[in-house]
């Protein structure tokens, strides 16, 4: 599996699991727990995907920046 | 090789988490059913046979059920100590099953509260703060077995839940 393939599947798995956890906790009356995970999922996510987005903007300024 | 065995670890220690807490939201109402029926030997015990308190404690210890036993063993133990007070020997009974229970410290409130009062009057009032005893645990259990319906089974998801999480984040 190339690193990219993966990196697709990680968030796709937190994604999930965010979900499971948010209908989990809203079941057993935990609403406040249960906007926290969302939230920290969304962090996660983004701190995994910021890296990314940065990654490609070096790569766009390399490619017509830089020649 | 050494990643699966990290992964089937963290697996582990996640799952065995969650259903210990689990277990507590289990074992805590069906441990405050068996102090409720230890009490109700006491009650007898006192109100019918009127059995000195060191041996009406070590009968309820032989019929009262596993973790609950302890607290009655262990002030019948203390009782026998020429030193102690009956207001020692139960602490030191309410202490012994703490080690070893579920229970949460509003129970431990209601017993600390049985327990002055225990030996301190004659039978009718004793029977009475029995009575009374009963009917606050009695409260605590139905509170017990509604937080278990609510967290047993969300406990031993949120421990798989966060194992795998972490397996993904890891990974």
């Amino acid at each position: 599996m190339t690193p990219e393939i993966r990196v697709v599947f990680q968030l796709a798995g937190i994604g999930f699991l965010v979900a499971i956890l948010h209908t989990l906790l809203k079941q057993s009356g935990k609403e406040e727990f249960a906007h926290w995970t969302a939230f920290l999922g969304m962090v996660v996510v983004f701190i995994v995907v910021i890296g990314y987005v940065d990654h490609l903007y070096r790569e766009i300024e390399q490619v017509f920046l830089h020649q | 090789m050494v990643r699966l065995l990290g992964a089937a670890l963290i697996m582990v220690a996640c799952t065995g988490i969650g259903f210990r807490i689990a277990r507590d939201y289990r074992e805590r109402p069906r441990q405050l059913r068996g102090l409720m029926h230890a009490l109700r030997v006491l009650q007898t015990e006192i109100e019918y046979t009127a059995t000195p308190l060191p041996q009406a404690l070590e009968r309820v210890a032989r019929r009262a059920p596993a973790p609950v036993k302890v607290l009655f063993e262990t002030a019948a133990e203390g009782l026998r100590d020429p030193q102690q007070t009956l207001d020692t020997a139960f602490q030191a009974g309410m202490a012994a099953l703490d080690a070893q229970s579920a229970l949460r410290k509003q129970d431990y409130d209601v017993l600390w509260e049985f327990g002055r009062t225990l030996g301190t009057s004659d039978r009718l009032h004793q029977t009475q703060h029995i009575a009374a005893t009963l009917e606050h645990l009695a409260a605590l259990e139905r509170e017990a077995r509604d937080l278990q319906r609510r967290n047993e089974r969300l406990w031993q998801y949120l421990g798989v839940l966060t194992g795998i999480a972490l397996l993904i984040l890891l990974s």
